[in-house]
């Protein structure tokens, strides 16, 4: 059968032998390609091994982290089935994304809907999310994403013609 | 609000109607704000990009079932939420694909082994009907 019927993501995910961490992979490189600082892709093949706890240079890493720079939406929700069909808790999970799509305080809204999005997968209830984002954030996610919204018209006066 | 919504469009409505979308408009507020995002190059990239994401999020949302969230409430989900849910299983399809192609390479090389017996067979079939001939 040819090799082509398969998208890059799916091959790795059968040949890995852990598909769920594969899964887990896609998800949290999609979350960090969300984020507006811009970073090499050492930096974040190294933010993301920090997150997961694998290792920096497993080569499956660095082309999950590839994917996930512009990921079809059959992958992604390949890797959302494989989460979803985990039978492990979802907060430490959730807790890696919040990781992930927290800069500094600063919350985009691709991240914002992401994170609601793995909270409704993994059956974490609003109230769990707001208050996990807010141990790990130490601000609360409205706040968040309130002051990503400010910095972010701030930024588009700045440019603005004439400015 | 999406400038689409704002401006009474379709969701996916794409660059050229909503750019005469926008000239046509007569909110002076609205079309200011649409004409500040959507006639900057790099300002429109990023509305877009964002835009995108949050449209596979919605169609994701969807395929999962998940389009009755506890988090997918209010603006957003009204705005964004597909009128024609339509379900997918990725895991399910990529299982089956999968198994499809372990048979196959499983089934390939039994098919190589009696493909090179026969050629042989064949072969010394040959080779002997033509001694045979040159021997008479």
């Amino acid at each position: 059968m040819p090799s082509q019927r398969f998208s890059p993501f799916e091959r790795i995910m059968i040949t890995r032998q852990r598909p769920l961490e594969t899964a887990w992979w896609l998800i949290l490189g999609w979350i960090l390609r969300q984020r507006t600082s811009t970073e090499s892709a050492d930096s974040l093949q190294q933010r993301l091994s920090r997150l997961t706890r694998t290792d920096a240079w497993d080569p499956a890493l660095a082309k999950v982290l590839e994917i996930a720079k512009a990921p079809s939406l059959d992958d992604i929700q390949l890797a959302c089935e494989q989460m979803a069909a985990s039978e492990q808790a979802g907060m430490p999970w959730l807790s890696q994304a919040i990781h992930a799509a927290n800069e500094g305080g600063y919350l985009s809204l691709p991240n914002q809907q992401i994170l609601y999005l793995l909270a409704d997968l993994l059956k974490v209830s609003p109230a769990g999310l707001a208050e996990q984002f807010k141990t790990i954030a130490e601000t609360p996610m409205a706040l968040a994403s309130a002051r990503f919204q400010r910095i972010k018209d701030a930024y588009d006066d700045l440019m603005k013609p004439g400015h | 609000m999406t400038f689409t919504s704002r401006l009474d469009l379709p969701p996916q409505t794409s660059q050229q109607p909503l750019d005469q979308a926008v000239s046509r408009c007569r909110h002076r507020r609205l079309k200011q704000d649409a004409e500040a995002v959507l006639l900057v190059p790099d300002r429109r990239a990023r509305y877009d990009a964002m835009r995108t994401t949050v449209w596979q999020i919605s169609t994701l949302r969807s395929r999962l079932g998940l389009d009755h969230g506890a988090h997918w409430q209010g603006k957003m989900a009204v705005d964004f939420t597909p009128q024609t849910g339509a379900t997918k299983r990725c895991q399910a399809s990529l299982g089956k694909r999968a198994e499809a192609a372990r048979l196959h390479a499983e089934r390939w090389p039994r098919w190589r082994i009696h493909g090179l017996l026969i050629t042989l067979l064949m072969t010394g079939i040959g080779i002997g009907a033509l001694i045979t001939m040159h021997l008479r």
